[in-house]
C-alpha cells in the first residue's frame, strides 16, 4: 500500500515519480491521486476550449483514460502537468472540431500588439465570459498563447495551422476582446 | 591640482549648451508606463481567471471505464488463452493419433495379430511372386486370385481382373484350382488364433462351398464360373489378409460371402473386449497441489488437496473434483494511533480531577498470521496423448472455482486490541495485506504423467498451470497474480 505520509512529505518530483510509477503499474490509488491533483486545472482548460461543461466532462474523461493508458510513454522531459495538459488540449480540440465548426481563416499576418485595457471593476468571471464569447478559432489561439503560455510555434503545431495564421488569429482575437471590453466600459 | 581640475570642469559645464527634454516625452513615457501597467493588469487578470471543477462523480466514471477496459483486456486474454489451449489440445491429439495409428494401413490389417502375418506372408508370397511373374509374361491369360490379393487395392482394378478372369482359358498354368484354394485354406487354417475363430468360420464355410461345386468333368464355361466362384470365395481371405473389405466387394461376392460383410461391419480385433473394459472405466484419485500465488509483495503458498472422480472412455477422460485449499499468510501491519493520557489535579475537596488530556502519537509494527480456507471444485476433460506399457501421458484442461470458507481479519483484531488496551484512536493503518476474494474462478491446464505400479493403482505427476480470471488475491481491485504454476502429485484407483 502506498504510504500517504511519504506523499505529503516527499519532494514534488518524488511525488510525481511515485504517481507515474503507480499509474504505470495500474495502481488505482495512484491513478486516483493523479486525477485529483490535476482534475481542476485540466477541466478548466477543457471547459475554456470546448465552451461547454458536458463536452468538457467528456474531454476530461477521454483525456485521463488516455493519460493512464499512455503513462508509460511519459519520459519526464517536461513536467507531468504540461504533459497531461497537452493531452487535454488535443482531446478538447478534437471534440470541438467534431461537435462544432472550428475553422481558422488565413488572414494577413498582423502584429498582435493590441493593448487591452482591463478596467479595475471588471471581475475575472466576466472577463472569462468575454473570452468564451469569442469565435472558436480566435478563442482557441487566444487561450493557448495568452492563457496557457504556448508559443505561436507550439500553438500552430497543436492546431495544425501556420505560425502566421496563429499570430493573425491572436491579433484579431485581442482586437475583438478589446472592443467588447471597451463597449462594456462605455 | 585638484582645485584646478574642478575649476576647469566647472567652467566647461557652464560654457556647454543646455538641452531640455521634449515636452511630449513624459506623455510618451506615461503612455508606455500605462501600457505596461495595463499589460501587467491584463496578465494578472488572465491568471486570475476562474478555475472550474468537474462534477464529483467524474472519478467514479473514469474508474468504471478503467475497470471495464481492464475487464475487456482480461476477457480478450482469456479468450486468446482458451483458443490457444484448444488449439494445443487438438494439435497434440492429432499428433498422438498420427504416431499411434498409421492412417494409410487398412483397418483390418492394423488389427491383425502380429503372429499371423509372417505365416501368411510365408505361405502366400511364393504364389504371389509366381503369379506376378506369370502376369508379366502372359498378361492376357493371367488373372488370379493371388494377383488380386497382392496387386489390386482398388475396386476398379479388381473388377477389371474379374472380367479378365471370365475370359480365362482353363489351361492357364496359373489358373486357380480347387487344389490351390484348398492348399491356401490348409496353409492358413493352423495359424489363425482361437480368438479369430468366430470371424474365420464363415470363411471356412465359403471354402467348403467352393469345394462342393468343384468337379473335374465340368465344361469350360463352368470352369470359368468355377474360377469366378473360386475367386469370389477366396476373396474374403485375401481381403482378410491385405485389403480393406468395404468398397471392394463385388455384387456377386456380396451374395456369397457373409464373412466379408461381417468383417466390414465389425472389423477383426482380437482382444478388443478386454481393451475396452480396460479403457472405459471409472477412477478415483486423490492429489496434492502446492501453488504459489504472488500477493503483491511476496509469494503466498496455497496447499490444494482434492478428490477427483474420472470416467475414462478410450482416449478421453472426464474429470470432476472437489477439494480444499489452505493458506497461511504472515502479515505486517503498521499502525499509527493517538493516545490520550489524562492530566489530573487535586480540586478544592482534595480529590483528583481530570483537568486536561495529554495527547501522544505512537507508531507500532505488528506481525501476525492469517489462515484462509477454500472449498474448490473443478470440472475438466483430458485426452491421452501417449501410452507405453505402464506409462501414459494425458493433457488435461478444465475450469474451476474456489469459495472462501472463513474470513479472518487480523487488522480488525489488532485495531480492537490497541483500542481496548490503550484507549487509543487509530490515525493510520498501513499493511501489505492483500484482499482475499470470496470467490475465485480459474481455467486450468496440465500434462498428466501417469505410472501404473499396480493392477488398479497408478501414480500421477501433473505440472499444472492456472489462469485466474477472477483472482484469489487482489490489491486496489487489481489481481496480484493471474497465472500460477504448480506440480500436482497424486494416486489413482481404477475400478
Amino acid at each position: 500500500m502506498r504510504n500517504i505520509v511519504q506523499l505529503i512529505t516527499g519532494s514534488k518530483s518524488d511525488i510525481e515519480r511515485d504517481l507515474v510509477k503507480g499509474c504505470t503499474h495500474n495502481d488505482r490509488i495512484a491513478q486516483r491521486d493523479l486525477y485529483h491533483k490535476y482534475c481542476d486545472a485540466m477541466f478548466t482548460i477543457a471547459y475554456r476550449i470546448v465552451n461547454n461543461r458536458d463536452d468538457a466532462h467528456d474531454a476530461l474523461q477521454d483525456s485521463f483514460i488516455q493519460v493512464f493508458r499512455d503513462i508509460e510513454q511519459y519520459r519526464f522531459d517536461s513536467t507531468l502537468g504540461a504533459w497531461i495538459k497537452t493531452i487535454v488540449v488535443r482531446t478538447s480540440l478534437r471534440l470541438l472540431s467534431k461537435n462544432r465548426n472550428l475553422s481558422f481563416t488565413d488572414m494577413e499576418e498582423a502584429q498582435s500588439d493590441e493593448m487591452i485595457l482591463i478596467p479595475d471593476t471588471l471581475n475575472s468571471e466576466y472577463l472569462e465570459k468575454v473570452i468564451l464569447s469569442l469565435p472558436n478559432g480566435y478563442r482557441t489561439v487566444f487561450l493557448l498563447t495568452e492563457v496557457e503560455g504556448y508559443t505561436h510555434e507550439e500553438a500552430a503545431k497543436i492546431l495544425g495551422i501556420s505560425v502566421g495564421t496563429s499570430k493573425s488569429q491572436l491579433h484579431h482575437a485581442k482586437k475583438m476582446l478589446k472592443n467588447r471590453l471597451s463597449a462594456m466600459m462605455d | 591640482m585638484d582645485e584646478n581640475k574642478n575649476h576647469s570642469t566647472m567652467r566647461l559645464s557652464e560654457q556647454l549648451p543646455k538641452h531640455s527634454a521634449d515636452p511630449e516625452t513624459w506623455n510618451r513615457l506615461s503612455a508606455s508606463l500605462d501600457a505596461l501597467d495595463a499589460e501587467a493588469v491584463y496578465q494578472e487578470r488572465l491568471q486570475q481567471l476562474p478555475v472550474h471543477s468537474p462534477d464529483q462523480g467524474m472519478w467514479a466514471v473514469i474508474n468504471s471505464r478503467l475497470n471495464r477496459a481492464a475487464y475487456l483486456q482480461n476477457g480478450f486474454r482469456i479468450a486468446l488463452s482458451a483458443v490457444a489451449g484448444l488449439l494445443l489440445f487438438f494439435t497434440v491429439s492429432r499428433i498422438s493419433d498420427y504416431y499411434t495409428n498409421s492412417p494409410s494401413i487398412p483397418e483390418i490389417a492394423v488389427q491383425k495379430p502380429s503372429n499371423i502375418q509372417p505365416a501368411v506372408k510365408n505361405q502366400v508370397n511364393p504364389v504371389i511372386s509366381q503369379k506376378t511373374q506369370s502376369q508379366n509374361t502372359k498378361p492376357n491369360i493371367l488373372p488370379s486370385s493371388a494377383v488380386n490379393t497382392t496387386v489390386s487395392n482398388s475396386s476398379g482394378t479388381r473388377e477389371s481382373s474379374s472380367k479378365k478372369m471370365l475370359k480365362t482359358n482353363s489351361a492357364s498354368p496359373t489358373m486357380p484350382t480347387t487344389g490351390n484354394a484348398l492348399a491356401a485354406t490348409t496353409l492358413l487354417q493352423p495359424v489363425v488364433p482361437e480368438s479369430t475363430i468366430a470371424v474365420s468360420k464363415p470363411v471356412e464355410s465359403a471354402f467348403a462351398q467352393d469345394l462342393a461345386i468343384q468337379k473335374p468333368d465340368e465344361k469350360t464355361s463352368e470352369i470359368s464360373d468355377q474360377n469366378t466362384t473360386i475367386w469370389k470365395s477366396s476373396f474374403p481371405i485375401q481381403d482378410f489378409l491385405h485389403t480393406p473389405v468395404d468398397s471392394k466387394v463385388t455384387e456377386s461376392s456380396k451374395g456369397l460371402s457373409t464373412a466379408t460383410q461381417t468383417a466390414s461391419v465389425k472389423p477383426f480385433s482380437p482382444g478388443e473386449t478386454e481393451t475396452q473394459s480396460k479403457t472405459n472405466n471409472f477412477g478415483l484419485a486423490m492429489a496434492y497441489l502446492p501453488e504459489n500465488i504472488y500477493n503483491g509483495t511476496d509469494n503466498s503458498m496455497f496447499h490444494n488437496l482434492d478428490l477427483t472422480a474420472s470416467y475414462n472412455k478410450e482416449k478421453v477422460r472426464f474429470n470432476t473434483s472437489v477439494g480444499m485449499a489452505y493458506n497461511e499468510e504472515q502479515l505486517e501491519i503498521n499502525m499509527s494511533y493517538a493516545v490520550k493520557s489524562p492530566v489530573t489535579m487535586a480540586n478544592s475537596a482534595g480529590k483528583l480531577d481530570t483537568v486536561s488530556y495529554n495527547s501522544a502519537s505512537l507508531r507500532s509494527d505488528y506481525v501476525g498470521t492469517e489462515k484462509h480456507q477454500y472449498f474448490t471444485y473443478n470440472l475438466g476433460i483430458g485426452r491421452r496423448i501417449f501410452s507405453a506399457g505402464k506409462f501414459s501421458t494425458w493433457i488435461n484442461a478444465g475450469a474451476g472455482f474456489g469459495i472462501k470458507l472463513n474470513d479472518p481479519d487480523l487488522i480488525a483484531a489488532t485495531e480492537n486490541s490497541i483500542k481496548n488496551q490503550y484507549n487509543a484512536k487509530l490515525t493510520d493503518v498501513n499493511t501489505n495485506n492483500p484482499v482475499y476474494n470470496d470467490v475465485n474462478i480459474n481455467f486450468v491446464t496440465g500434462i498428466d504423467f501417469s505410472y501404473k505400479f499396480l493392477n488398479k493403482l497408478s501414480l500421477s505427476f501433473t505440472p499444472t498451470s492456472r489462469w485466474y480470471f477472477k483472482p484469489v488475491l487482489s490489491k486496489n481491485n487489481q489481481a496480484t497474480d493471474e497465472m500460477t504454476l504448480g506440480f500436482k502429485t497424486g494416486m489413482k484407483f481404477d475400478f
